[in-house]
């Protein structure tokens, strides 16, 4: 009956209501100690260039090397073809990860919501407009539109990549958001508040969106995987930002100057990292989706 | 508190048609009446009761009083302004002066906003009071509706309280803005007998306090003459019978009314007590599906109605009429007053709530 639906109540309840489901999953702990790992890594990257300017991951040549070599006690992981420290562009690709990632996701997944919430609270005309413009954007390859765009504009800066990437990302997330606001916009509780002479941009925001916003951070999880591949995909291609030393990059550059199967000290580092990064954050969201799933379920009974 | 002569609510013949979307298989769309021309009025100060049976159109009156839905046809009025109109700054007003108590308290509060939250949203939805006083104002209202004491409330969830606390908190919140008129719409068919005579109470203290007139729905008319003063009795979205409650439950004239009367579950010595009967156990067929389906006018309870005669009560849909001043009914074969009062009102028997 309707009383079980309501065990959860308030960011701190929920959260730790969560937290005690999560717990239980090896997925979920698996993915979490990957990406701290990955975190530390992001950290660690602005030490190497503080020891010695030749292992800034960029502009850092060892003088003494001008091609690749394996690893060695002052190049842990080896050098790349001009003699640039391995293990440091490999930290700094973790960064750039991160940064690529977690801001691509957040934007896309603030676009999806606002977006789904306001398509399935105003309906009509509204939604209609806005989830066409959903299934033309959810349609369109993202990668192949960033390549085109590149090849008009030139390299383009990682910033602009992040933003595209938000930018053709929402429309599966205002999907999820717009069914579960439509689910939520004939309960009870919206229509007092709307009998109490609330404003539809408090209901959306004040009512609505607390609720939907777990749903959100579970797909936050999964589109941060999404934009990482994204990003590395197009780096490796040669489009990505020649400014960043990033995973994809670094496969580039093993791909470029011939080092494909001759330096796997090269080629394996950043290739695992995306890998592991990637499956890191889906294991995540896996385990969030069983978090979440079941309280969703008892809301689907209930209406 | 006076129960004025002046009527706070008008209905004038207000029909609410609800149309399904044809659907894949179906071409047409299909409608249903939930409210037929309905007429009535609610005075100030008064606690009106609308009963019927499920799916007969109270909540939907309910909902159209404070403007969850529009009506098809029809006015409804609140201080003699048509509130089907109002934009902008009158329907704030409007929402100020009119609240609604829901029958789920299970689903009537946010889940996720905290019971002071919830009570003083209203507060600042309207602009009322400032982040100094509306805390006080809150703990009042949380003592008034008997959630004491307030203080420990206010930071619970609604996961934290019980059904009837819960519906306390709905209360408070409906009365905060001291409204002028408050639907309340079954609003304790989720909780128990005695928790249900608390709520009672409570409804009846708001009357007496802010002088509030009710619209109560129930579809029990126990509960109903407990509560109210006059009453609507209604059936598949047609008004039966309205009366003032104690001569409705004493007195009834309409078949259905009579019927809903022998329903009520009864205490003490009842022997004697007169049982209408005027409820077929089986229901006529063929009048609502035979051909000239929609067009045809009949009495909505004549299917089910004992003492019908077909030539008239299947070929006409009869009209709202006096009886006695206040008292009106639709049927076109009330039945005769001194019939009940002998037998009905036994005063060892007692219908229970
Ligand atoms: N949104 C809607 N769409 C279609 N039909 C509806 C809708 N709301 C109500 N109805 C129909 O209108 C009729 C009256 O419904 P209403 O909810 O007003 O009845 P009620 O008297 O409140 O019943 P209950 O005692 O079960 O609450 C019913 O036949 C119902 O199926
Ligand atoms: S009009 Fe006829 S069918 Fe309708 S209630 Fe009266 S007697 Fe029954
Ligand atoms: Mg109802």
């Amino acid at each position: 009956m309707a009383g079980s639906v309501q065990k959860r109540a308030g960011f701190k309840g929920a959260f730790l209501e969560g937290w005690e489901i999560f717990k239980e999953s090896l997925l979920g702990r698996i993915g979490l100690t990957l990406i701290l790992i990955f975190a530390l890594m992001a950290v660690a990257s602005f030490i190497p260039p503080m020891i010695d300017p030749m292992y800034h991951p960029m502009h850092g040549v060892d003088p003494e090397i001008s091609f690749s070599t394996g690893p060695s006690l002052r190049h842990w992981l080896g050098t790349d073809f001009m003699g640039r420290d391995i293990l440091s562009q490999l930290l700094a690709g973790a960064r750039v990860a991160f940064m690529v990632g977690v801001s691509a996701a957040f934007m896309s997944i603030f676009l999806g919501t606002s977006i789904g919430m306001i398509a399935g609270y105003m309906g009509k005309a509204v939604d209609t407009m806005l989830m066409r413009l959903a299934d033309m954007i959810m349609v369109m390859p993202t990668l192949l539109v960033v390549l085109i765009l590149s090849s008009l504009f030139g390299q383009l800066n990682i910033w602009t990549i992040v933003l595209i990437i938000a930018l053709f990302r929402w429309p599966g997330v205002s999907r999820v958001i717009r069914s579960q606001t439509l689910s939520l916009k004939t309960r009870p509780f919206i229509e007092a508040a709307r009998v109490a002479g609330a404003s539809h941009f408090r209901i959306i925001f004040r009512h609505i969106m607390p609720n939907v916003l777990p749903l959100s951070f579970l797909y936050m999880t999964f589109r941060v995987t999404s934009a990482i591949i994204i990003e590395a995909a197009l780096a490796f291609l040669g489009f990505g930002d020649p400014g960043t030393v990033s995973w994809g990059m670094m496969l580039q550059w093993v791909w470029k100057t011939g080092h494909m199967f001759k330096a796997p000290y090269w080629l394996l580092p950043p290739g695992i990292c995306i890998s592991l990064i990637t499956l890191s954050f889906y294991m995540l969201g896996r385990a969030m989706d069983e978090v979440l799933d079941p309280r969703l379920r008892k809301e689907a009974d209930a209406s | 508190m006076e129960v004025t002569g002046e009527h706070i609510v008008e209905f004038e013949g207000v029909t609410k048609i609800y149309k399904s979307k044809a659907s894949l298989f179906s071409r047409s769309s299909e409608e249903v009446v939930a409210l037929r021309d309905l007429t009535l009025n609610i005075r100030k100060g008064e606690i009106f009761g609308l009963v019927g049976e499920s799916g007969s159109g109270k909540t939907t009156a309910g909902r159209l009083l404070v403007k969850l839905e529009e009506p098809t046809e029809g006015v409804i009025k609140l201080d003699g302004t048509d509130i089907t109109k109002l934009k902008g700054g009158r329907l704030k007003e409007f929402r100020r002066n009119v609240q609604m108590i829901f029958q789920d308290p299970y689903q009537s509060l946010n889940p996720q906003v905290s019971i002071f939250e919830a009570v003083c949203e209203p507060l600042v939805i309207h602009g009322i009071g400032n982040s100094g006083n509306r805390k006080e104002m809150v703990e009042e209202m949380l003592a008034l509706v008997g959630l004491s004491p307030p203080e420990d409330f206010l930071a619970r969830y609604p996961h934290q309280l019980s059904g009837g606390q819960r519906q306390r908190v709905a209360i408070a919140r409906a009365m905060i803005l001291k409204p002028t008129m408050v639907v309340a719409d079954e609003p304790t068919s989720m909780l128990d007998a005695s928790i249900s005579a608390q709520i009672f109470n409570i409804l009846l203290d708001m009357r007496e306090r802010f002088q509030v007139s009710i619209l109560f729905i129930t579809h029990s008319l126990a509960a109903a003459r407990y509560l109210c003063d006059r009453l609507g009795v209604i059936y598949k979205g047609s008004l039966m019978e309205l009366g003032p409650s104690g001569v409705i439950i004493a007195e009834p004239r309409h078949p259905y009314t009579q019927a809903l009367i022998d329903a009520l579950p009864k205490f003490g010595q009842c022997g004697s007590v007169f049982h209408y009967g005027t409820l077929l156990a089986e229901e006529r067929r063929g009048i609502e599906d035979g051909e000239g389906k929609g067009t045809k006018e009949f009495c909505p309870f004549f299917p089910r109605c004992r003492p019908a005669r077909a030539e008239k009560c299947a070929n006409a849909m009869p009209r709202l009429e006096n009886l006695s001043p206040g008292h009106a009914i639709r049927c076109f074969f009330p039945a005769r007053p001194s019939l009940q009062v002998e037998t009905a009102g036994s005063s060892k028997c007692y219908y229970g709530i």
